[in-house]
């Protein structure tokens, strides 16, 4: 999911289009880490350390311009997957995509009232 | 007159950079590949657990042998957003069963005793549960992927 057309010139939502790109991978690695809890020495799938520290960076030194580019990657964790952790990563996942959705919503509402008027 | 012009702009780029929404299914719902793959190989795992469980009595299967429990050896393959589950090999545990000495059963050899299959039925009925415990999962995060998507179909309203 991305909606970085519109997200452009924005920063607030230029982030929030990237975590909604974000939660969409991180649904895709919950249906792969539960699909593989049966198998053999599978190990858990996660969000790559190194795209969390250059969305961190990026934040913290006010580079939103950055973060449309960042390509949301993934790498295998030395973990054995966990079928609890992963129910909680699904829950998770959720509740955040509510969240991203609703900012979205409201910014959508206020970009069409401003239109309206 | 603005608002004619604009929406149908705002629509047009909106749906232009849903990356992740092709027509094709298994891209709109995320893990929706995967996921079918693993309810596959579920559905095997089942029906191997529910072969091992009927022939628990089997003293001669169709090699002339005791019945033999069969496991599910799985592997995952492909990569990314490719990546699906395989039953690699469904392999016959080859330990011999118990001998219990019946003299007067078709299938007692020389000495009178008759190999009985190797099926533990408590390490069936755990297994049962696994599988049956992670396709209920399979489910669950499939029902979150599509409530994700229904939701993002929702925007703005």
């Amino acid at each position: 999911m991305s909606i970085s057309g519109i997200s452009s010139g924005d920063a607030n939502l230029a982030l929030a289009d990237k975590m909604l790109e974000v939660v969409n991978v991180k649904a895709k690695l919950n249906a792969q880490n539960i699909a593989n809890w049966m198998v053999d020495g599978a190990k858990e799938v996660k969000i790559a350390k190194s795209f969390e520290d250059q969305l961190k960076t990026a934040i913290d030194s006010g580079h939103y311009e950055e973060i449309a580019g960042m390509k949301v990657s993934t790498e295998d964790s030395s973990n054995p997957i966990s079928y609890e952790k992963v129910m909680r990563d699904v829950k998770a996942t959720m509740v955040q995509t509510q969240f991203l959705e609703q900012v979205m919503s409201t910014h959508f509402k206020r970009l069409e009232t401003a239109i309206e008027k | 007159m603005i608002k004619k012009i604009f929406l149908p702009l705002y629509i047009v780029l909106s749906i232009n950079n849903l990356s992740a929404f092709t027509l094709d299914g298994s891209k709109l719902i995320p893990g929706s590949q995967v996921t079918a793959s693993a309810l596959e190989v579920g559905r095997i795992a089942m029906e191997t657990v529910a072969e091992n469980i009927a022939n628990q009595y089997t003293t001669k299967d169709a090699d002339g042998k005791a019945y033999k429990a069969k496991h599910l050896i799985l592997e995952s393959i492909g990569d990314g957003d490719s990546r699906e589950l395989k039953v690699k090999k469904i392999e016959k545990d080859e330990r011999k069963g118990e001998m219990l000495y019946m003299p007067e059963h078709v299938h007692a050899n020389g000495e009178g005793y008759v190999e009985q299959s190797n099926v533990k039925i408590s390490d069936e009925m755990v297994k049962m549960m696994q599988y049956s415990r992670w396709m209920e999962a399979q489910y669950v995060v499939a029902n979150a992927s599509v409530k994700m998507v229904q939701s993002a179909l929702l925007l703005g309203k």
